[in-house]
């Protein structure tokens, strides 16, 4: 029962599968499909066992070999070295499970969904499924920081081609770059973070430094600086502001990719590295305080965006950013179960929310709501798991959203600053009064137009991935108690600190439950009352509508500045230092002009020189010089 | 004795310099030759007859009569003198002054033995030439000769 | 007999010589110029060898002398060709490697 191999086949087993596509089968598409679904369901099968047995745990499997042997010697690599490896324990262990459910879900989604793409094309799409599938579960397990940093980006190498996957509609090639871009940006700084960590300490490994976390914490600014450039990485990956802006237009890619990598997993790597690093982070007040000041806001801000998305996944988009922020302020208000436990039950219900979406997309060949209506009796499957993913995400018991949704509020309200937990508390209502929106207009009613009248439940696959990411919606929330069990050797917790007690339970779930039902009424049975509150506050509702206008800001910034950089760059190397390489011709040129002109061909010039050259010796050995 | 040493000394230096100044190109090698002769007397006054001899034999009589030749066959036209002007006279008169004075001051400083010591036989050439280890350097050089004239041949041969 | 006076006649035929080989126009007048510097050296050597009673200076008088005839023989074989394929003999016309 070596869990060390059954964690290293779940991770290259998809690899595999990614070459075996990418070489041989990409012609064949269902080939492909079947290839990558048998990879990542194995890699489910086993993080599933390796869950079982999760006890034998206790002591993390580490496997190792030497990938940058500096300072080697005589065969023996030293310390400064940097390992490749494997570390599993009960976080990574989690993590992994989460992400292969996912992506196996999605992969079987993927079936329905996606089977109108020509042969060639869904090869492709699987091929760069099962490398997206291995680097996460790379991610996941690495040992080393810089490892890690290598999976982090071949994550968003995936992210960049799948959301890309239509190449020939320019807004979906524009999103994957300014996807890949923004992210890029975060991770500058956690590429210089790690650099730092290295150069001062010597030491990548991850399990050495959450076991001893002295080891950061008696240098102070150093420590806290090294600490929040590889936290710039996370601000990137998991959207948070300001670094945010490239989510809401990944939503181009197909929509099980929007589902698995921009909900579940990818988006998550930010919140899994703090996690997984989370002994050292606690160990710097200051750096925690930036977390979760940043991540409340950062889920209060998108969400007041999400209210104003006509479009269904931008709305989704939104909420991801909005919930992402949620953990971040979870961890940084100290509690890593908070934060972890909300990405578990968040991945979940984000996913079944993007699929069922894709299902209401698929049904009326619309991403607007406002094609939709009426969805809940022409397609009673997507809309009962859609409502059921609503209220997670609401935050209503006893589904799964609930439990981890408390944990940070109960957390952030044990904080010392009370800003994160005001910002929260009223994102709670935000949150609920945009999904109950959301599902008002799409699901609820009667149909919009026409093709909401000839509306449908998926096939098969999608109906299976459906109903297996809402049982866990349901159900997860109830290994609350385990799974914080599983994290305290990491970081110390008790469920349900109450310190407000059911006060705050109770003050949340009212917030969600307001905004609900008010959502409801307004949309359902108030339209018009949305309408004057456009025009009343249009100078809001458009700032908010234009997101705040950080989009425009970014752009302006890349044209003026980078662009600017640019030409003056050309204008450099053109002018000055070929300028330089120009004029040395040029001065080269005209002395050699201006010595030819002793070169008269007469012969007695000649001689004139020879002598002259010689009576300037013999004055000079006259001279004795 | 010293008073015709004198004389040619004087004499060979008058036509050196009437060599280089003249404009007729001819009188030039007319002077040339004067100036060979005087010099080959010179080697006379110094002991050495059989150099002194072959000088006069070779250069008056050989090269002074092969410029005449060249002289003659070089020619543009028959009616007009030949002209050897001169070219930058002062420049180069300046630069030949100074070369002068250099070699003069440089000359001042060579030790000479005094006279007495010299009076020796000095007419020791032709056995050195034909009794001795020089006599293959000669029979080189008159292959020299020959690849010189057979040379002059190829080169200027209309053909 | 005086030597030293010799040795400044030789000098003297040698600045001649060079004035004359660097401002003749015509190509023969270089020549002839180049002779008396020749001729200077030879006179040179014929001092030296008196002054140090070696017989090797003289040698090298009569070397000098058949050297001196075989390149004045080339010369003029050159500048024969030079005047029938250039019509002249003044050496500052023939400028071809000029530049």
């Amino acid at each position: 029962m070596d869990l060390g191999i059954f964690a290293f086949i779940a991770w290259w087993a998809p690899f595999i599968s990614f070459l075996i596509i990418g070489i041989f089968t990409r012609r064949y598409g269902k080939l492909s499909a079947v290839l990558s679904i048998t990879a990542i369901g194995v890699s489910l099968i086993l993080s599933i066992l390796i869950l079982l047995n999760i006890n034998e745990l206790k002591s993390p499997v580490l496997k190792e070999i030497v990938w940058l042997p500096y300072g080697t010697e005589k065969g023996i690599a030293s310390k400064n070295s940097i390992f490749f490896g494997l570390f599993l324990d009960n976080l990574s262990a989690i993590m992994l499970f989460i992400v292969a459910l996912v992506a196996f879900s999605v992969q079987v989604y993927s079936i329905g969904y996606m089977g109108e793409e020509k042969p060639p094309s869904l090869g492709r799409y699987y091929a760069y499924h099962s490398l997206f599938a291995f680097s996460m579960i790379g991610l996941t397990l690495s040992k080393n920081i810089l490892e890690m940093f290598v999976f982090w980006e071949l994550v968003g190498v995936c992210s960049y081609l799948l959301i890309g996957f239509y190449y020939y509609k320019p807004e979906a090639a524009r999103a994957a770059l300014k996807a890949f871009w923004i992210t890029k940006l975060g991770d500058v700084g956690f590429i210089t973070g790690i650099l730092v960590l290295y150069f001062q300490f010597g030491n990548l490994d991850i399990y050495e430094l959450i076991n001893n976390p002295e080891l950061l914490k008696g240098t102070g600014i150093l420590g806290s600086l090294i600490l929040l450039l590889l936290f710039c990485g996370a601000v990137g990956k998991s959207a948070q502001f300001p670094l945010h802006i490239w989510l809401p237009d990944a939503m181009e890619g197909p929509t099980p990719v929007s589902a698995l990598i921009h909900a579940a997993t990818m988006v998550a790597a930010g919140v899994y590295m703090v996690s997984r690093l989370f002994p050292i982070f606690s160990e710097f007040k200051e750096v925690m305080f930036v977390i979760a000041l940043l991540g409340s806001f950062t889920a209060f801000f998108s969400a007041t965006m999400a209210l104003v998305q006509e479009d269904i996944k931008r709305v989704l988009a939104y909420s991801t950013i909005s919930q992402l922020g949620y953990m971040m302020a979870g961890l940084g208000a100290g509690s890593l179960f908070a934060g972890f436990f909300h990405l578990f039950t968040h991945a979940y219900f984000k996913a079944l929310l993007f699929l069922g979406a894709g299902a209401a997309i698929h049904a009326v060949h619309s991403n607007s709501i406002w094609d939709m209506g009426g969805l809940f009796k022409k397609a009673p499957i997507t809309a009962i798991t859609f409502g059921i993913a609503t209220l997670a995400l609401a935050g209503i018991p006893p589904f799964a959203g609930f439990f981890s949704k408390e944990e940070i509020l109960f957390a952030t309200y044990a904080y010392q600053n009370k800003i994160p937990f005001i910002l929260l508390l009223i994102t709670v209502f935000l949150t609920a009064f945009y999904m109950g929106r959301a599902y008002t207009v799409a699901f609820l009613g009667k149909p919009r137009n026409e093709r909401a009248e000839h509306a449908h439940d998926p096939d098969l696959s999608m109906k299976f991935s459906l109903v297996l990411l809402a049982i866990f919606s349901i159900f997860a929330g109830f290994y609350a108690e385990k799974i914080s069990h599983l994290l305290n050797y990491l970081a110390e917790h008790k469920l349900h600190d109450h310190a407000g007690g059911i006060n705050l339970t109770f003050l949340s779930l009212s917030f969600a439950l307001i905004g609900l039902f008010s959502s409801y009424y307004i949309y359902a049975k108030a339209p018009q009352f949305t309408e004057n509150v456009k025009k009343r506050f249009s100078f809001v509702y458009t700032t908010i509508k234009r997101r705040y206008y950080i989009d425009d800001i970014f752009e302006g910034i890349y044209r003026k500045i980078l662009l600017g950089l640019s030409v003056f760059s050309g204008w450099w190397d053109r002018h000055i230092v070929d300028g330089l390489v120009n004029w040395v011709i040029y001065t080269t040129g005209r002395i050699g002009r201006t010595l030819r002109v002793i070169q008269t061909g007469v012969i007695q010039d000649y001689l004139f020189y020879i002598v002259l050259g010689s009576i300037v010796l013999i004055v000079i050995i006259l001279r004795g010089f | 004795m010293k008073f015709i040493f004198w004389i040619i000394f004087v004499i060979t230096g008058i036509s050196g310099l009437m060599t280089v100044t003249t404009k007729d190109l001819f009188r030039s090698a007319l002077y040339l030759g004067v100036t060979l002769l005087g010099t080959g007397l010179l080697y006379l006054f110094l002991g050495f007859d059989f150099v002194g001899w072959v000088q006069v034999l070779v250069y008056v009589g050989g090269v002074v009569l092969l410029i005449i030749f060249t002289i003659m066959l070089a020619r543009e036209s028959v009616m007009k003198p030949i002209v050897n002007t001169v070219r930058n006279p002062f420049i180069n008169g300046l630069f030949a002054l100074l070369i002068f004075l250099l070699l003069m001051l440089v000359a001042k400083n060579i030790y000479f033995v005094p006279e007495e010591e010299l009076e020796k036989d000095y007419n020791f050439l032709p056995s050195l030439i034909f009794q001795s280890k020089y006599v293959l350097s000669f029979e080189v050089l008159s292959v020299l000769l020959l690849i010189a004239f057979i040379g002059a041949i190829l080169i200027a041969r209309r053909d | 007999m005086e030597l030293k006076p010799l040795f400044y006649l030789s000098i003297f035929l040698f600045s001649l010589g060079l004035y004359g080989a660097l401002s003749r126009r015509n190509a023969l007048g270089i020549l002839i110029a180049l002779e008396l510097i020749f001729n200077s050296a030879n006179l040179n050597f014929g001092i030296f060898s008196k002054v140090w009673a070696n017989p090797l200076g003289v040698m090298t008088i009569i070397f000098g002398i058949a050297l001196t005839a075989a390149e004045l023989v080339l010369g003029f074989a050159i500048v024969i060709l030079l005047f029938r394929l250039r019509k002249t003999s003044n050496a500052d016309e023939v400028s071809i490697l000029k530049g």
